[in-house]
């Protein structure tokens, strides 16, 4: 994992202290939010196949046994391996066998979450296979040394300066090359082409895999995602267990959802379905197909989901890594991805950090939350994130995890909210002081202790009657 | 990793047994996905295609009959001052006779073909690397979303729709079906036909810097799509 998650607060300060990284993630989001938003205007059908798909996830992962061992039997038949990952030190070492027994030298590899999620690259690299991230953002994050911020959008959190900054640096690049994000995207394309026609191996994800055809599918924009399944010699797709649908059908409804959701588009440009290697005739003369990976693997990544199934967060398996619940988070909008210390941030990483890997890790990510519901409205499968949110909260107190702070002011509180004229006089008192405290209605900073808190937040003061001082003057 | 795989089929056969069923779930499939009201006939998919496509900066050329596709794929490789293409083989274009038209014109028709073996493969690559068009018919057309829909096979290789920076694609007015949904209903058995199927729903692009559009990042920026009839 990137960060050390007991430094939460300290990710939260540094990402509100930065201007520049706020306005980039503001505008970012608020663009795909608003790009979603008028794809979904134009689609009147889209609350029903919202419904449907949901429905299609839940009766999944209802019966995820018998879809996966069909997934498994389908990519057999159509001359595929199928490898199973029970860790993620399972899965790199999977990928790392097969580029051994191709003779694998170099790697181009599409955009996968999961792979960051079992950290393939650091893996890949010690046992001396040279990895090329193609997509344009996360080739900018490997070139940089960073992490994606967005599950989507990879790189939100540089301005186009970061990166001719960056293009300048380690591409040798001129002041033409970096002078617009076309000429930069030009440059990228240049050097990426070089590498997509020499690799050995092309890695991808996989969106969705489809049980009764083997087949695997992946959506990109670009086009890296089918350079990288199509021109090497050797294809590994990398999939958490839980992406499996049960026809073609089904990926079809899953992609209208998923393309109007991530980024406002009816479909996404390449919705590229693959099953199975190149098919060659008998004699592997020219009556086969003209081209294709001659070996095709899907490694099946377990990492913590099979835990999940039949949990009271099984639910968060439905997704399909839109990134819609990032987008319209007012957490996320102000945080950025990188302040989450997860590999999946926003919304679904809030309960999918702590679904997967425990709550001692990741105690903080489930309070990263005003559990305004925003994510569970837009959730193209209808996910209800705020009341994992909720269980999870109620678990960190049942673990003792929740700070002693918290659990003091609840018992202070309970102890005065429960004698009227106790209640009365704290109404008060709270009333004064917090007028005093104020300035033009807020308080926007404490004193001693308490600064901490009025730090990332400003608080109305009291107003000077309270509710039933006012009801008992109105009744007169 | 034979028991890995025994493991996590048993723990999710766990899971799935002693939890509750998951929120929305049912053991039944859902069924068909509701359906698409589209316009299906061919004055309105053309239409729709059309209006579609070139909202994502494809271009669409309706022409009336073979003599006039041929003809437009002249003229845009001309335009272009393209003298080789990437090109299916000739029985898989449409229409019938544009590869032949193609080479008395004196334009090189490659074959799609790649080698097996790493070295043969990457050495073929190179060479096609300046390609700069490459020309494909299509399976079938998505009037709904503005894709064409392609399927690899023995003289349709992936690379055609893939490699050149400019992608010209022939289709005929009859192979329109309304919505994915429907295209998908009316050819069942499309994962066996190839083992690439990719609808391809406008030029290659990206946001990745600022949300600023770029065209042609890896795959074509310049999509053409004739449609005959």
């Amino acid at each position: 994992m990137s960060t050390s998650p007991a430094t939460f607060y300290e990710r939260v300060d540094k990402a509100i202290g930065n201007p520049a990284l706020q306005a980039a993630v503001r505008n970012a989001t608020s663009r795909m939010s608003s790009g979603r938003d008028a794809a979904i205007a134009a689609f009147p059908e889209m609350d029903v196949m919202r419904d449907h798909a949901r429905a299609i996830r839940a009766h999944t992962i209802a019966r995820l046994d018998h879809y996966l061992r069909e997934f498994e039997a389908s990519v057999q038949r159509r001359g595929g391996h199928v490898h199973w990952a029970a860790t993620s030190e399972e899965a790199v070492a999977i990928v790392v066998d097969i580029a051994r027994q191709h003779g694998v030298k170099t790697v181009v590899k599409g955009k996968s979450m999961v792979s960051e999620e079992i950290e393939l690259n650091p893996g890949l690299a010690l046992a001396g296979v040279e990895v090329l991230e193609t997509d344009l953002g996360e080739y900018i994050v490997q070139l940089d040394d960073d992490h994606p911020s967005h599950i989507v959008m990879p790189i939100i959190h540089k301005s186009r300066h970061d990166v001719a900054r960056l293009f300048r640096a380690k591409l040798q690049a001129t002041d033409d090359e970096v002078a617009d994000a076309p000429r930069m995207a030009a440059l990228a394309r240049r050097v990426l082409r070089k590498g997509f026609l020499q690799a050995d191996m092309g890695i991808s994800g996989g969106n969705f895999g489809v049980a009764a055809t083997g087949s695997v599918c992946i959506t990109t924009n670009e086009g890296n995602g089918r350079m990288t399944t199509s021109l090497p010699r050797v294809h590994v797709a990398l999939m958490g267990i839980e992406r499996i649908v049960p026809t073609l059908d089904d990926l079809g409804v899953m992609l209208q959802v998923l393309g109007r959701s991530a980024t406002g588009q009816k479909l996404t440009v390449y919705s590229n379905v693959m099953s199975g290697p190149r098919r060659h005739d008998r004699n592997g003369g020219r009556e086969g197909e003209s081209d294709g990976p001659e070996h095709f693997h899907v490694v099946l990544v377990d990492n913590g989901r099979s835990a999940i199934v039949g949990s009271e967060l099984a639910e968060i398996l439905y997704c399909i890594r839109c990134g819609a619940c990032l987008n319209s988070c007012p957490v996320y909008q102000q945080i950025g991805g990188h302040a989450y210390g997860s590999i999946y941030p926003g919304p679904v990483g809030a309960v999918l950090m702590p679904a997967l890997q425990g709550l001692h890790t990741w105690r903080d990510l489930p309070q990263a939350s005003s559990l305004c519901g925003a994510c569970r409205e837009v959730c193209p499968v209808r996910i209800d994130i705020p009341r994992m949110l909720l269980e999870l909260r109620d678990k960190t107190t049942e673990l003792g995890l929740t700070p002693i702070w918290v659990t003091f002011g609840l018992t202070v509180f309970r102890q005065i909210a429960t004698r009227p004229a106790l209640f009365r006089r704290a109404q008060a008192l709270a009333s004064w002081a917090t007028r005093r405290l104020a300035t033009d209605g807020w308080i926007k900073s404490l004193p001693g202790h308490m600064a901490r808190w009025s730090k990332k937040r400003d608080f109305p003061a009291f107003a000077p009657k309270t509710f039933q001082q006012l009801w008992e003057g109105r009744k007169r | 990793m034979t028991d890995s795989r025994d493991n996590v089929l048993a723990a999710v056969a766990r899971g799935v047994r002693v939890g509750s069923l998951p929120p929305g779930a049912s053991l039944e499939h859902p069924g068909a996905p509701p359906p698409l009201i589209r316009p299906s006939d061919r004055e309105g998919m053309i239409a729709s295609f059309t209006r579609e496509l070139e909202k994502l900066m494809g271009t669409v050329h309706r022409v009336a009959d073979d003599a006039q596709a041929q003809t437009r794929v002249l003229e845009l490789l001309d335009a272009r001052g393209a003298r080789r293409v990437l090109a299916w083989d000739d029985e898989w274009l449409r229409p019938a006779g544009l590869g032949q038209v193609l080479r008395t014109a004196g334009v090189v028709t490659e074959s799609c073909w790649l080698p097996q073996e790493g070295a043969d493969r990457t050495a073929r690559l190179k060479a096609l690397d300046d390609v700069v068009v490459g020309i494909t018919g299509a399976h079938g057309a998505l009037a709904d979303t503005g894709s064409v829909v392609v399927v690899s096979g023995p003289g349709r290789g992936r690379i055609a729709s893939l490699l050149p920076p400019v992608h010209v694609a022939v289709i005929g007015a009859d192979q329109l079906s309304p919505t994915l949904a429907a295209f998908l209903s009316a050819n069942p058995g499309v994962a066996d036909v190839g083992s690439n199927v990719v609808a391809i729903t406008g030029p290659s692009r990206t946001g990745d810097i600022e949300g600023t559009l770029v065209l042609g990042v890896h795959g074509p920026g310049d999509l053409h799509v004739i449609v005959i009839g």
